[in-house]
């Protein structure tokens, strides 16, 4: 891992835009596992369709 | 040194991580292609699906120790390129056993997920490398399901021409790698873990530390079972779940297939795309200084991340447990949302495990990673003979939780007690001299 000397308080710039992305990462999962869950519930088929 | 920032070195990584995803399982997303051009047996396609993970234990360990010795962009970009030129190669290839041999060589890309994890630790600080490895393992990981969905919907049959478009764009990003890849934020980090690796009584230190058994046990019992789950729960679903599957009108055998398949991306899905979470939160517990279990130490500098480790292991074992009761109650939607816990709490075994290796072993990140995930990968061949070997399809999940899962959670709270350097306990005495 990188060296280190100081303990930070703030993190880094690019922190904010990771966390954003990882959020759309969970979104995501969220959306398509709904909607993968709702066509195969109701006897349409799988994601994404059949 | 080329001018760059780390959030590069991130990209580089995990789009080089995610293409060899792409081709580690595109073998398995053409696999009727394949079997209706050879006419290939049950049993041969099955070995073809399970030669997948064959490289995966050894060479893991390998590139970890060689991207510690060399530099990850040099590790990275030879896998890259070796791969993609067997994969090119088995793109014209007409004869299956030697189709077959090509495969196997191309899995070899699964191997590069530890060199990104060295990669990635070796640039971001402490504070930040639950996040930093959780966005770079998590958005890889995807490539295997982007790989089964989409490869087979723009290459149709053709599984020749999608081998050789892999491969080729894998020559590509081997070149960036090189070209932009650095192997760590500063000469000095870059020479102390190549110096590191090259004492091997360092590697048997990783190896024979308490803390790190605990880890690869601790990433045997999540990524381990998400890859035994990918191959396992289509047929789960539906030979468990049939009556109930053709209930929702899927009465034909192709219906029964894409319904099972669904119920069992669900977990790939959960557990890929919530990884990035599950760094994040382990980021979030160290910040909060959060450290609710007993037992495991409370003072280490990254204590709260062995608790965020510990909660997501106790959770997984709930959500197996839960898995066989919903199934031997013959509730498809309970199981369903067993599933969906289950892929979430793997997601946070993986990501929470992924927080901590670089922080435990500092100066060797790709030996740990290797060993780590490495033998972990074993699981995903184990597992899924106790699940099939049951008096019941419903009872291996409970089987595997009782006999192996709550066994390693165990041996994780023991080797996570101690509150001073609990790299420092392990088997024998392999510290090298220089330490």
């Amino acid at each position: 891992m990188a060296h280190q000397t100081t303990h930070k308080t703030e993190p880094d710039a690019w922190y904010k835009y990771g966390v954003a992305f990882l959020f759309a990462e969970m979104g995501m999962a969220i959306c398509v596992c709904g909607y993968s869950l709702f066509m195969a519930f109701t006897g349409t088929g799988g994601f994404p369709g059949h | 040194m080329n001018k760059t920032h780390k959030v590069e070195q991130l990209v580089i990584a995990t789009v080089g991580f995610f293409w060899c995803f792409l081709m580690w399982f595109a073998t398995a997303a053409f696999s009727p292609s394949i079997a209706d051009h050879y006419g290939l047996s049950i049993a041969a396609l099955g070995l073809l699906a399970s030669s997948a993970l064959w490289m995966a234990p050894i060479g893991r360990i390998i590139a970890g120790w060689t991207a510690d010795r060399f530099g990850a962009p040099r590790t990275f970009a030879t896998i890259l390129a070796v791969c993609g030129l067997v994969s090119i190669a088995s793109g014209f290839t007409t004869n299956y056993t030697l189709l077959f041999i090509e495969r196997v060589i191309v899995a070899i890309a699964g191997v590069g997920f530890v060199v990104g994890i060295q990669h990635v630790a070796q640039w971001f600080d402490a504070d930040e490398i639950g996040t930093a490895e959780g966005l770079y393992a998590g958005t890889g990981n995807v490539g295997a399901g982007v790989g089964a969905l989409l490869l087979p919907r723009v290459f149709g049959l053709d599984y020749q021409s999608a081998f050789i478009f892999l491969g080729v764009v894998a020559l590509f990003l081997a070149a960036w790698y090189l070209w932009r890849g650095q192997a760590a934020r500063d000469t000095q980090t870059q020479a102390a873990t190549s110096k590191g690796a090259a004492d091997w009584r360092g590697t048997v230190f990783v190896w024979s530390r308490y803390i790190a058994i605990a880890l690869m046990l601790a990433y045997a019992m999540s990524f381990g079972l998400e890859i035994a789950l990918n191959s396992w729960l289509s047929s789960y679903f539906a030979q468990g779940f049939g009556p109930e599957i053709a209930a929702l009108g899927f009465t034909t055998v192709a219906g029964a297939q894409v319904a099972a398949g669904t119920f069992a991306a669900v977990q790939s899905f959960m557990a890929s795309l919530f990884r990035p979470f599950a760094g994040f939160m382990s980021d979030t517990f160290q910040k909060k200084g959060w450290t609710p279990l007993p037992v495991v130490a409370k003072t280490l500098p990254y204590a709260p991340r062995l608790h965020w480790l510990g909660i997501a292991l106790l959770l997984i074992v709930a959500a197996m447990l839960a898995l066989t009761a919903a199934g031997l109650a013959g509730l498809l939607p309970v199981s369903i949302v067993a599933l969906v816990a289950l892929g979430l709490f793997i997601s946070f075994g993986t990501g929470g495990t992924f927080a901590l290796v670089p922080l435990l072993f500092p100066k060797r990140p790709g030996v740990a990673a290797g060993f780590i995930g490495g033998l972990s990968c074993s699981g995903g061949i184990v597992y899924p003979l106790v699940f099939a070997g049951g008096s019941s399809i419903h009872m291996g999940y409970a089987y595997t939780a009782i006999f192996l899962f709550i066994p390693f959670v165990l041996f994780f709270f023991w080797a996570a007690r101690h509150e001073r350097e609990p790299a420092e306990h392990g088997i024998g005495e392999f510290k090298p001299a220089s330490e």
